[in-house]
C-alpha cells in the first residue's frame, strides 16, 4: 500500500517542527549568552532584536523588533500566543501533526511528542525568568533530544521516517543558516569592528549555540576565527547542522524516495545542485560574495526545495481542520 | 425489572461462571485492576471527546469490567429479529426513493418521507449496487423481561461505537484470559474483516477489479476519530479525509505519494451535508467536489448511502413493524416501544395530559439531549415541555417509561444493578450478517435510565454464549 499525500505531508511538519523547537532553545540560548557578555564588555548592543530576526519573528513581534528587551523577547520567543512560532506554539503544531498521524509513528515517538507538549504548555512567565531560563532551555532541548532518538531507534527505515527526517534537515538547514545570519543583524558600535574582542565572542557564543564549540576546536585545533566558524557552520560535512550536512541528508533522503516513483522529480533536481555547490565551496568565496547576501540566498533556495517537495509528493494546500460532531 | 444476572431462584446459569469468577478475584482486588484497564484503553488511544464540557479533551469511556451475557438462545431472537428489521429498512428506502409503492398503498404517510429533512432528493430514482442502502446499522435494544426485547431506534446513518465492542473484548481477553479459555464465549473479533466484505461486494459498477477501499473520516478532531483509525488499521484500508481525494475522468482519486490511485468504495463518517459541496452544503471541506455524480455514473459506491436518515428518525420509527410486513410478509420478530406521534392532535392532547409518566423526544434529535424523563420531572419543568410541544408537535414523539433490565457493575460494596442498553452493528452486503456482541451501554448512576455517554454512560463487554450453554 502506498503513502497518502497528506500522511507524507503531516510526518515531513512533524519532522520540521520538532526541530524547530530545537532550534528556537539554542537561538533563546545564544541570546542568553549575548546578554551576559554584553554586561561583561559593557556594550550597548540589541542581541534580543536580531535572535527574534533569526527566529523568524520580524513580522510576528509587536513592537520595534531592533529595541526588544531580553525580557520581551523571550516572552514571544516561548509563551506568546499570538506568535505561530513560539516554543509552545511549535510543540503544539507537532503535536497536533503527530496525533493526526498517529497510525504512523511508534508509540515512543508519539509518547515523546504528547509529553513534550503537555509539559510545555504549561510554561510561564516564571520560567523565562533570568534565573530559570538556563533550565527550561535544557528542558525545550530534552525534548527534542528525546523525539529524534526514538525516531533514530525505533521507527521502521521506510517512506515514513524519510519523510521525518526530510523535514528536520530542511528545518535545520534554514535554522543554521538564520543563526548564522544573528551576526548580521547585531548593530555593532564602532568601537567593536570585526576581530575585535567584542567580535570574537560573539562568535564564540554562535559555536556554543550551534552545541558545536568542542566539536570546532577538535576539527580546527585552532582559536576561534571568523573564517573557520563560518567554515565550520556551513561547509564542514562532519558538523551535524552544517548546510552542508543538512543537505547531504536531504539529497539521500529524497534519493530512496525518488528511486521508488514521485508526482515530479523538481526536488531532487534542486537538492543535487544545492548538494553540489556546497560541496565545491570555499569559505573565501562566501566571505568575499558577502556572509548575509550568501546566507539570504541560502534560505531563499532552502524554501524552494521545501516547496519542489511539496509538489513532487503531492502536499496540498494548508487547510484549516474543521471540527464537527458527526456521528450517531 | 428484570435483573439479567439474578432470578428469584439465584443467579442465572450463563452468570454462574462470573459469580464464581468474582468470587476468586475478590471484589477489592478486582476494583484494583480498574486502573490497569484504563491504562489499557490509555494506550490504544480509545478515548471520547463530548463537545462543550472542557476538561480532558481526550477521556475515556467509563468501563465496567463485568460482562454483560446472553445465552445462544437470547441471542438468537436479537440476531434473527435485527436482520429482519434491516432488511426491512433497507427495502423501505429503495421504496421512497424509487416506485414509493409504500406511500402509495397508504401505510406510511407521504409527507413523513417528504417532509423529513433527511430525505435526499438527490436521491430520488438511484439504485446503489446491489440495493444496499444502509450497509451499516446500528440497532438500539433494550429488554424489560426474559424474551422481550424492544427496539428503542434505528440508527442507519453513521452509526459508532463498533470500536467499544472490540477493545473492550481486546482488554478483557488480555486481563482475564481464564474467562475465555474453554471458548464459551463466541469471538467478535471478525467485524472488520465481515465490513470490508460486506465493502466489496457493492463495489461499483464500473470497477472491473479487485475494488480499493477506504473510510473517510472529517478527521482528527471529530470524537469518533479513533473508531475511523481503528477500522481502517484492522480492515487494512486508507483513512482518508475530504483533501486526499479529487474526482477526474468519471472516478475518484486519492493523492499519495506515488501519484494518484482510485478508489471504488468509501465508508464515508461524515453526515450527508458534507459529502459533496457541489450537491450539499456548498461551505463543507469535508467532502468532495464532484462525488455524487460519480456515484450516479456508478463510478464509486458510497456507504452508506446518502439519504438513508428517512429511515431512522423517530417519527418513521413508529412505521418499522408495518415495513417489515409490508416488504418481508413476516411479523416483527423485536418489538417497537408504544409511541405517541405528537403530528396527531390525539396523540398529542394525550401526551400534554400524561407528561409526568412519558419520556418525550424530539423527532430529530439525538444523544439523549432535549428530552423529557416524565417520572423524573419537576411540575415546572413539564409545563415548558408542554408549551414547546404546542408549538411544534411534529417535533417531538412520547414513549411510556420502560423498565430497562439490569445487568450488574462493579461498585466498592461488591455489585450493584445497573440499566443497560445494546447496539449490535448488523452489515449489509451481498447477505446481511451480525458478529455476536455489541456495545452494551451502562447507566452507572443509581436509577438512572440514560445510557449516553455523553450523559455519564459507560461500557462494557457483551459476551453471547455458544448455543447450549447456560441455557
Amino acid at each position: 500500500m502506498t503513502m497518502l499525500s497528506r500522511t507524507a505531508e503531516g510526518l515531513f511538519w512533524l519532522g520540521r517542527y520538532m526541530e524547530r523547537c530545537d532550534n528556537l532553545g539554542r537561538l533563546v540560548e545564544a541570546g542568553r549568552r549575548f546578554d551576559l557578555t554584553g554586561a561583561q564588555i559593557d556594550a550597548d548592543t540589541n542581541e534580543w532584536g536580531a535572535i527574534l530576526i533569526a527566529a523568524g519573528c520580524s513580522g510576528t513581534y509587536p513592537g520595534e523588533v531592533k529595541k526588544a528587551t531580553g525580557e520581551e523577547a523571550l516572552h514571544h520567543l516561548i509563551l506568546d500566543p499570538s506568535n505561530p512560532s513560539s516554543v509552545q506554539a511549535c510543540f503544539a503544531q507537532a503535536r497536533a501533526n503527530a496525533r493526526a498521524q498517529r497510525g504512523s509513528i511508534t508509540l515512543d515517538v508519539w509518547t515523546a511528542v504528547n509529553d513534550a507538549w503537555s509539559e510545555t504548555r504549561l510554561f510561564s512567565e516564571r520560567d523565562c525568568a533570568p534565573r530559570n531560563l538556563p533550565s527550561t532551555v535544557d528542558q525545550i532541548r530534552q525534548y527534542t533530544a528525546r523525539f529524534r532518538g526514538c525516531v533514530e531507534g525505533t521507527m521502521l527505515r521506510d517512506e515514513r521516517y524519510q519523510f521525518l527526517r526530510l523535514g528536520q534537515f530542511v528545518e535545520r538547514a534554514d535554522a543554521t543558516a538564520r543563526l548564522v545570519d544573528v551576526k548580521y543583524h547585531v548593530l555593532m558600535p564602532e568601537e567593536h569592528p570585526v576581530g575585535s574582542a567584542m567580535d570574537q565572542l560573539h562568535w564564540n557564543n554562535l559555536l556554543i549555540a550551534a552545541g558545536a564549540r568542542s566539536a570546532y576546536r577538535w576539527v580546527y585545533r585552532a582559536p576561534v576565527q571568523v573564517r573557520l566558524v563560518i567554515d565550520f557552520l556551513l561547509l564542514n560535512r562532519r558538523n551535524p547542522r552544517s548546510l552542508r550536512h543538512c543537505f547531504d541528508n536531504i539529497l539521500a533522503e529524497l534519493g530512496n524516495l525518488h528511486s521508488e516513483g514521485a508526482y515530479g522529480g523538481g526536488s531532487l533536481a534542486d537538492a543535487i545542485n544545492l548538494r553540489d555547490e556546497l560541496s565545491g565551496t570555499e569559505v573565501d568565496v562566501v566571505i568575499g560574495r558577502g556572509l548575509h547576501e550568501y546566507l539570504t540566498e541560502m534560505i531563499v533556495r532552502s524554501n524552494n526545495l521545501a516547496i519542489s517537495i511539496g509538489s513532487d509528493f503531492g502536499f496540498g494546500p494548508i487547510l484549516t481542520d474543521e471540527t464537527q460532531a458527526q456521528s450517531q | 425489572m428484570f435483573n439479567e444476572m439474578l432470578s428469584q431462584s439465584g443467579t442465572r446459569p450463563e452468570y454462574a461462571q462470573i459469580e464464581r469468577w468474582i468470587a476468586e478475584e475478590g471484589v477489592e482486588a478486582l476494583m484494583q485492576r480498574r486502573a490497569e484497564a484504563e491504562a489499557l484503553f490509555r494506550k490504544v488511544g480509545i478515548t471520547f471527546a463530548v463537545y462543550g464540557e472542557g476538561g480532558d479533551p481526550e477521556r475515556l469511556i467509563p468501563f465496567d469490567m463485568i460482562p454483560r451475557i446472553f445465552t445462544g438462545s437470547e441471542w438468537d431472537i436479537v440476531e434473527r429479529g435485527c436482520i429482519q428489521r434491516c432488511k426491512a429498512l433497507n427495502a423501505f428506502m429503495a421504496d421512497v426513493y424509487g416506485p414509493r409503492e409504500i406511500l402509495k398503498a397508504g401505510i406510511v404517510p407521504t409527507e413523513l418521507v417528504d417532509n423529513n429533512p433527511a430525505f435526499e432528493k438527490a436521491m430520488i430514482g438511484l439504485r446503489p449496487p446491489k440495493d444496499v442502502w444502509a450497509h451499516i446499522c446500528g440497532v438500539d435494544i433494550v429488554r424489560t423481561g426474559p424474551e422481550d426485547f424492544f427496539v428503542l431506534e434505528d440508527n442507519c446513518r453513521t452509526p459508532s461505537g463498533v470500536s467499544y465492542m472490540l477493545e473492550t473484548r481486546e482488554v478483557m481477553t488480555r486481563m482475564f484470559p481464564q474467562l475465555f479459555l474453554d471458548g464459551s464465549v463466541r469471538p467478535v473479533d471478525d467485524y472488520p474483516e465481515l465490513l470490508a466484505d460486506a465493502m466489496a461486494s457493492v463495489a461499483p459498477p464500473m470497477c472491473d477489479d479487485t475494488p480499493t477501499l477506504a473510510i473517510l473520516t472529517p478527521g482528527y478532531f471529530n470524537s469518533a476519530y479513533y473508531e475511523h483509525s481503528f477500522l481502517a488499521d484492522r480492515m487494512g484500508v486508507e483513512l482518508v479525509e475530504g483533501q486526499d481525494l479529487y474526482v477526474d475522468d468519471g472516478r475518484v482519486w486519492m493523492r499519495t505519494i506515488r501519484g494518484p490511485e482510485r478508489v471504488d468504495v468509501i465508508y464515508r463518517r461524515i453526515d450527508d451535508a458534507f459529502i459533496d459541496p457541489a450537491v450539499f452544503n456548498p461551505d463543507s471541506v469535508l467532502g468532495v467536489r464532484g462525488l455524487m455524480d460519480v456515484y450516479r455514473n456508478g463510478g464509486v459506491t458510497i456507504v452508506n448511502a446518502p439519504g438513508t436518515g428517512v429511515a431512522d428518525d423517530k417519527a418513521t420509527y413508529v412505521f418499522v413493524p408495518d415495513m417489515i410486513r409490508f416488504y418481508l410478509g413476516e411479523e416483527p420478530i423485536l418489538k417497537n416501544v408504544p409511541t405517541w406521534r405528537c403530528s396527531q392532535p390525539d396523540d398529542c392532547a394525550y401526551v400534554i395530559d400524561h407528561l409526568d409518566e412519558l419520556v418525550v423526544k424530539e423527532v430529530h434529535g439525538s444523544g439523549g439531549y432535549g428530552m423529557l424523563i416524565g417520572p423524573k420531572s419537576t411540575k415546572a419543568e413539564q409545563e415548558i415541555f408542554a408549551k414547546k410541544l404546542m408549538e411544534n408537535p411534529e417535533g417531538f414523539i412520547a414513549q411510556p417509561t420502560l423498565a430497562l433490565s439490569t445487568s450488574p457493575v462493579l461498585v466498592d460494596e461488591g455489585l450493584a444493578p445497573r440499566h443497560v442498553d445494546l447496539r449490535p452493528f448488523v452489515i449489509s452486503g451481498t447477505e446481511t450478517k451480525l458478529v455476536p456482541g455489541g456495545l452494551t451501554r451502562v447507566a452507572l448512576r443509581e436509577g438512572s435510565l440514560v445510557v449516553n455517554s455523553s450523559q455519564g454512560g459507560g461500557v462494557k463487554d457483551t459476551w453471547v454464549l455458544k448455543a447450549g450453554l447456560g441455557v
